[in-house]
């Protein structure tokens, strides 16, 4: 399986990084990372470049409060500043993030509470009524903070985003061929079951059977991240990939 | 059992806060994105869609596939003994981009050489469906599903003459 993601035939040299050239050859295009996930890099304040003694999440520069959150919002004096938007994803909600410590195994609803919480303290309504750098200053966090939200909520776009933070991105240009004719295969044989199925009982045992490889792949790759195994992981993250695309499919034509 | 499952693909995102991006002027929401006229034709009428016997000796498979869309592509040949390509199926499920480039290499590669098939370009494909750049790997796995079809079809043909050769004896050492 290691060879799952080989891409196909080298067509042009591109700047290699560490991280792949481990890998045999690359294709041309650098082309836009995978759906939805931006491109991603590690904060640059990451904790250990501050004392110890310094206020987690850094402090106002206005009147030297701590924050109480990793959005640069005051809640002593109200001021607001930009937040960088290389924020990573996990410290903005205080969750582990390095992929070895259980960051891909988060629980959706805490994730959720943070969301909401942190939402609260930059949503656009609540400063509605300030000037107008503080309102797109808060406009602006708001929409990272869905951004981010979206991204570590679906074990998909979750894993996806740990690759892309451990050197390991989803490239548009990644392409699979007879090393991965066994994926290949099962997920073309269940396309066509799924174009044939001819009533809502069918659809509903394509979708179970579907949800079943879902949630082993979750599992592998919980354990993957576990052990830091990148390339593996990605590998578990291209079968999810698939068994989304086969669920998002099965949705469609339960609409019709 | 099932409620945990199901949260791995059936996440429902809703942002429950303000606006995710920066909203477009109405008029700019208005504006379709254009796709070439060819694209959409071969995406609406699709040729030469189906399955050959993959079984059969002159039949050559190649299935290939997109992680980054989730898509995967089937492309058969049918081969003549002068190595003239005779029929091609194929079948696709992914984006819009991939059918069309899938249904017009189908098109462009019946009647040419294994040789003249093997050397269709994805850059070919892209630019006579006027691809845009997002989408020109699309285009990629078209020309990959054409080479993984002539490499499944010469491994049958290497894997038949060895077949052939060892069970059958010559004639000569037939009659020594």
């Amino acid at each position: 399986m290691l060879a799952l993601l080989r891409r196909s035939s080298l067509r042009a040299p591109l700047s290699a990084s560490h991280a792949l050239a481990a890998l045999p050859t690359l294709r041309r295009f650098p082309a836009p990372r995978l759906l939805s996930t931006p491109a991603a890099r590690p904060s640059t304040s990451s904790p250990s470049s501050r004392s110890p003694s310094a206020p987690p999440h850094g402090a106002c520069p206005n009147c030297h409060a701590p924050y109480s959150s990793a959005l640069p919002i005051c809640s002593a004096c109200g001021a607001i500043q930009p937040l960088g938007t290389e924020t990573n994803y996990f410290e903005l909600f205080d969750l582990p993030g390095e992929g070895t410590d259980g960051a891909f195994d988060l629980d959706p609803r805490e994730l959720r509470g943070r969301f909401l919480r942190l939402q609260r303290a930059c949503h656009p309504d609540a400063w509605g009524s300030k000037g107008e750098l503080e309102r797109q200053r808060a406009a602006d966090q708001s929409s990272l903070l869905n951004q981010a939200y979206k991204t570590l909520v679906s074990p998909l776009s979750r894993a996806q985003y740990l690759l892309s933070l451990n050197g390991q991105p989803s490239l548009e240009t990644d392409a699979l061929d007879e090393a991965s004719s066994a994926l290949l295969l099962e997920v073309l044989e269940t396309r066509e079951a799924l174009e044939s199925a001819a009533n809502e009982q069918e659809l509903e045992e394509i979708r179970t059977a579907n949800d079943a490889r879902a949630e082993e792949t979750v599992a592998e790759l919980s354990a993957l991240f576990g052990r830091g195994e990148w390339e593996g992981a990605k590998e578990a993250a291209v079968r999810l990939r698939y068994w989304q695309g086969i669920e998002d499919a099965v949705k469609e034509r339960m609409r019709e | 059992m099932s409620a945990i499952l199901r949260t791995a693909l059936r996440t429902s995102v809703r942002p429950i806060a303000g606006p995710s991006v920066a909203r477009a002027p109405a008029v700019g929401q208005v504006a379709k994105r254009a796709y070439h006229e060819k694209v959409i034709n071969h995406y609406e009428s699709p040729r030469n869609v189906g399955s050959l016997n993959k079984n059969d000796p002159t039949v050559g498979t190649g299935l290939v596939g997109s992680p980054a869309c989730g898509d995967v592509m089937k492309l058969q040949i049918k081969v003549d003994d002068d190595g003239i390509i005779q029929d091609v199926k194929f079948k696709t499920f992914g984006c819009g981009s991939a059918i069309a480039s899938s249904s017009f290499v189908t098109e462009h590669i019946k009647g040419l050489s294994l040789e003249q098939a093997g050397q269709v370009k994805n850059t070919e494909i892209a630019k006579e469906l006027s691809l845009p750049p997002v989408k020109l790997h699309c285009s990629m796995l078209a020309e990959d599903a054409i080479r993984s079809a002539i490499r499944d079809y010469k491994t049958k043909r290497t894997n038949l003459a060895a077949a052939t050769a060892a069970p059958e004896p010559q004639p000569e050492v037939a009659m020594a």
